[in-house]
């Protein structure tokens, strides 16, 4: 479709400008160098994940609201892209950590509720293969996602609520927080960035989803002749 | 330096990885789908979708 071959145009421009913006524009880190250019793809992964698992929980809701298996679908969808974005995370963050702080990992509010959404989601992924029936499996799914994604917000307010290894917020966060104008601009050029891949790859993965469904329909039909 | 390298690498590999995956797991299923169909058609029944 037309319009999905403008969105991976636009997709592309997007993942180039930020990679020529976090090398070549973005100007050093006084305090961590070179090494804090992996924020500009850290930070939007992040981002990318809480929104992917924003859409679970919406259609969750809209699942157990309307017994609609489209919504399922797209739960799951938005589950496994949400789930790539989270293992981005969850991989950038103690490369990054191990030559700051001194270690890959540390028991910390931030890192430690941000684990627990991963396990939640990779669980909620795991389950859904023990559930033949697709109205069972959509309906447990739908519950288990939405409480789930009870620990997002939880994952993002853990540094302001507790004293933590990992860093303090850089926007948003009082009056000693704050960005860069330039590095403001290419951590916008990535969120951007994965937001739109975020919206491509659950596209493709609702996709997927109907073709199996598909299947699964041409195979009872096939038994029954 | 090296551990920005890996950072950007492991990004790239994870969503390239992963959107192989998915145009592989689509390949299959098109393969199974047009089998299926066919298989369909031969027992002189017409399939669901056409």
């Amino acid at each position: 479709m037309r319009w999905e071959k403008g969105l991976g145009v636009v997709l592309a421009l997007a993942l180039v400008a930020t990679m020529y913006g976090a090398f070549l524009v973005a100007p050093t880190e006084a305090t961590m160098g070179d090494i804090q250019r992996i924020f500009y793809v850290h930070m939007p992964a992040w981002i990318a994940a809480f929104a992917g698992y924003f859409v679970v929980f919406l259609a969750s809701v809209a699942f157990l609201a309307t017994k609609n298996l489209k919504w399922d679908r797209i739960a799951l969808a938005c589950a496994e892209v949400g789930t790539l974005f989270c293992t981005t995370g969850l991989v950038t963050g103690p490369i990054w950590a191990k030559p700051v702080w001194g270690v890959w990992w540390t028991w910390d509010a931030r890192l430690t509720t941000a684990l627990i959404l991963w396990l939640m989601f990779v669980s909620y992924l795991l389950l859904r293969d023990f559930l033949e029936e697709p109205v069972q499996r959509a309906t447990l799914s739908a519950v288990f996602g939405i409480f789930a994604f009870a620990d997002v917000p939880l994952v993002y307010m853990s540094i302001r609520l507790w004293r933590t290894q990992h860093p303090q917020p850089v926007l948003g966060g009082g009056e000693e927080s704050g960005l860069d104008p330039t590095m403001f601009q290419v951590l916008v050029l990535g969120w951007i960035a994965f937001l739109f891949l975020l919206v491509m790859l659950a596209i493709l993965r609702v996709r997927l989803e109907k073709a199996r469904d598909e299947v699964g329909q041409l195979r009872r039909e096939l038994m029954m002749s | 330096m090296q551990n920005l390298f890996w950072a950007y690498a492991a990004v790239w590999l994870l969503h390239v990885g992963y959107l192989v995956s998915l145009m592989l797991r689509q390949n299959d299923l098109r393969r199974e789908i047009s089998t299926l169909r066919a298989l369909i058609e031969q027992k002189g029944q017409t399939p669901v979708g056409r």
